[in-house]
C-alpha cells in the first residue's frame, strides 16, 4: 500500500484534532461540572470559616468587655472554699420564704468551665401551690447573691388539692478568687 | 516585495544573500545567465508568448527531453509583434542549486537573472538616459561574462559567454541578434563592468515588485513551494487548534487546582490565626455561659408566663415538663378539641413570626375519656440557634 501523502496526513491530523476537541468537550461535560463544584464548595467552606474567624477576632475587644461586665455580677468565693452548703441552704431558704416544700434535694459535682464554676443541684421532690412555685422561681431569677439557672422543671397535680408536685434541676454559677 | 522574502544569488557555487534584514523561508533567487536558457523571441500578434518561446528554448536546451517551465518578459512592442525575453531553468542544470537551497532550508518563489538585476543597478552608471542609442554591455562575473545589447532601456540581445569563448565572435552574434529584433543601428558605446552582486540583488528585488517581470522557476520547485506553504499553513492551523485545545484542557483541569490552591491558602490563614481565634472563642463561650444565668428571657418562669397568657379557657394542664435546652412538653385535658387546636396555634405564635419562642410545636394524639374530656399532649421545641 502506498504511504499517505501530505494531504492525507493533513486530513488525518485534522480528524485527530477534531477528535481531541470532542474528547475534551465530552470530558468537560462529564467531569468538569462536578469537579468544579466540589472544588468551589471546598474553597467556599474554607474561605467562609476563615472570614468567620477573622470577624470574631476583630470583635476581641467587644467580647473582652462583655465578659468583664458579666463577670462583675458573678458571686465570688475564696479559693478552696466549699460552696455546696452555701448554695443548698440559700435555695432551701428561698423555697421556705416562698412556701415551697422541698422533700428531697441533692447536689452534683462542681463543673469547671474556664474560670466559671457550676454546681448542679437537684430538687428531686417538692410540693407547692402554683402561686408559690412562681414566686420561688422568680426569687431564683432575681437573687442578688447568686446566679441560678433552672435547667428542667417537671410538675404534676399533687394528691393534695390545689397543689403541685414535681422536680427541679438547676445550676448555680460562681467564680473563685485566684 | 512580500515581507519575509529574502533575495539571494547563486554565485561561485554558493548562495549569497542581500542583507535586507529579511529572515523568512522564502526567497527570490538570482542566477548567472549561464545557468539559464535565455533567448529573445518575437511573438506574433495574437500568439501566446510561452507557447511560442518553449520550442525555441527546448531547441537550445542541453536536456531536450526534460520539460521546462518558460517565463516571458515583454521587452518591446514592434509592428511585427512583441519581442519578449524568454527564460527557463532546466532542473537538471540546477541540482547543485537545489541542494544548496535545501541545505539553507529555503523555498524559491521566483527565479531571475543576476545580469538583469545588475543592469538595473548600473542604470545611471552606464548612461542610459531614455535615448535609443545602441550600447553593448559586457558584464563580467566569476561565473562568466554576459553580453547585453541595449537599445535605450530595453535589451535587444542578451547572451552568456563561457570562459575561453571567442569574445569578438560572441559580440558579433549579439549585435546581429539585436539587428534581428530591433533593426540595424550604429553601436554608440561599449561598456564593461564587473557585476557587483549586492547592487545586482537590489536590482532583482526591484524587479520582483514589477508586474510581468521574468520568473524562470521550474515547475517542480513551484510544487515544493506550494507544498511548503501548505505545510506552513497546516502546522499553523494545527498549532492554533492545539493551543486552543491545551488552553481548554488547562482551564478544565486548572480551575479545580486553582480552587484547591486557594482553599489551602485559606486553611493556612486559618491556622495562622488559630491561637487568637481560640482565645476569642473561649471568651465568647464564657459570656454565653454567664448569660444563661443572667438572661431569663427563655427561662422556666418566662416560658410559664408566656404559655399561661395564651392558654384558652377550658384547658386544664396535667403535666408540665420544661427543659432549658430543648423546650416544653405539656399534657392536659380539654372540654373540646377546638380549644386544643386553638392552644396549639397560640403556642406557635408566641414571640411573633420573626422571633418565635418555639420553632416547632407538635401535637400528639387527642384521646377522649369518660366525662367528655379530651386528653392531649403538645411538644414545643426551641431549636435555638448557636449564637
Amino acid at each position: 500500500m502506498n504511504a499517505p501523502g501530505l494531504r492525507e496526513k493533513a486530513a488525518i491530523a485534522i480528524v485527530g484534532v477534531v477528535i481531541l476537541y470532542a474528547v475534551a468537550v465530552a470530558m468537560w461535560f462529564m467531569n468538569a461540572e462536578s469537579s468544579w463544584k466540589r472544588a468551589a464548595k471546598r474553597y467556599d467552606t474554607a474561605a467562609g470559616k476563615y472570614e468567620k474567624e477573622k470577624k470574631l477576632i476583630s470583635e476581641t475587644r467587644k467580647w473582652d468587655e462583655l465578659y468583664e461586665t458579666e463577670k462583675a455580677a458573678m458571686p465570688m468565693f475564696a479559693a478552696g472554699k466549699a460552696t455546696d452548703t452555701t448554695w443548698r441552704s440559700r435555695i432551701e431558704q428561698l423555697a421556705k420564704d416562698n412556701l415551697v416544700q422541698i422533700y428531697q434535694i441533692e447536689h452534683g459535682k462542681e463543673v469547671e468551665t474556664g474560670d466559671v464554676l457550676q454546681l448542679p443541684i437537684e430538687i428531686k421532690s417538692f410540693e407547692s401551690s402554683l402561686e408559690a412555685l412562681v414566686k420561688f422561681m422568680h426569687a431564683l431569677d432575681s437573687a442578688d447573691d447568686g446566679m441560678f439557672d433552672v435547667k428542667t422543671l417537671s410538675v404534676k397535680p399533687s394528691n393534695k388539692k390545689g397543689y403541685l408536685r414535681g422536680a427541679i434541676s438547676l445550676t448555680c454559677a460562681y467564680m473563685r478568687e485566684e | 516585495m512580500n515581507k519575509g522574502v529574502q533575495v539571494l544569488a547563486f554565485v561561485g557555487g554558493a548562495l549569497r544573500r542581500l542583507d535586507s534584514g529579511e529572515k523568512g523561508r522564502e526567497a527570490v533567487l538570482a542566477l548567472p545567465l549561464s545557468r539559464m536558457l535565455v533567448k529573445m523571441v518575437l511573438v506574433p500578434e495574437g500568439a501566446d508568448p510561452v507557447e511560442t518561446a518553449t520550442p525555441i528554448l527546448k531547441a537550445v536546451s542541453p536536456y531536450p527531453d526534460e520539460p521546462i517551465a518558460v517565463s516571458c518578459e515583454t521587452v518591446r512592442e514592434t509592428p511585427a509583434g512583441r519581442v519578449v525575453l524568454a527564460a527557463a531553468l532546466p532542473e537538471s542544470a540546477a541540482e547543485d542549486i537545489a541542494a544548496a537551497l535545501d541545505e539553507a532550508k529555503l523555498n524559491v518563489v521566483r527565479v531571475d537573472s543576476i545580469a538583469l538585476g545588475a543592469i538595473r543597478g548600473l542604470w545611471q552608471d552606464i548612461g542610459i538616459d531614455g535615448g535609443e542609442d545602441r550600447k553593448l554591455l559586457v558584464l563580467k562575473s566569476p561565473d562568466g561574462a554576459v553580453l547585453v545589447v541595449m537599445d535605450g532601456t530595453a535589451p535587444s540581445s542578451i547572451r552568456a559567454v563561457a570562459d575561453g569563448a571567442d569574445m569578438k565572435r560572441e559580440t558579433m552574434f549579439s549585435l546581429l541578434e539585436a539587428e534581428d529584433f530591433n533593426g540595424p543601428r550604429p553601436l554608440a558605446a561599449t561598456i564593461e563592468r564587473e557585476i557587483d552582486i549586492d547592487s545586482a540583488l537590489a536590482g532583482v528585488a526591484e524587479r520582483t515588485d514589477e508586474v510581468g517581470s521574468l520568473n524562470a522557476i521550474p515547475d517542480s520547485w513551484l510544487e515544493v513551494l506550494e507544498e511548503a506553504r501548505f505545510k506552513t499553513k497546516l502546522f499553523r492551523g494545527l498549532a492554533v487548534a492545539g493551543g486552543l485545545w491545551l488552553l481548554a484542557m488547562g482551564v478544565l483541569f486548572g480551575v479545580p487546582v486553582v480552587y484547591d490552591f486557594r482553599t489551602d491558602r485559606a486553611k493556612d490563614q486559618s491556622r495562622a490565626h488559630a491561637k487568637a481565634y481560640a482565645a476569642v472563642s473561649e471568651k465568647k463561650a464564657k459570656v454565653k455561659l454567664v448569660r444563661q444565668y443572667s438572661d431569663h428571657a427563655r427561662g422556666a418562669l418566662e416560658t410559664m408566663r408566656a404559655v399561661a397568657e395564651v392558654m384558652p379557657a377550658g384547658i386544664t394542664l396535667t403535666s408540665w415538663e420544661f427543659s432549658h435546652d430543648d423546650g416544653l412538653r405539656i399534657r392536659g385535658e380539654s372540654d373540646d378539641t377546638a380549644s386544643v387546636y386553638e392552644f396549639k396555634d397560640s403556642l406557635v405564635e408566641i414571640g411573633g413570626e420573626d422571633d418565635p419562642v418555639f420553632k416547632v410545636v407538635e401535637m400528639g394524639q387527642i384521646g377522649s375519656q369518660k366525662g367528655g374530656k379530651h386528653k392531649f399532649d403538645l411538644d414545643c421545641r426551641y431549636e435555638e440557634a448557636d449564637e
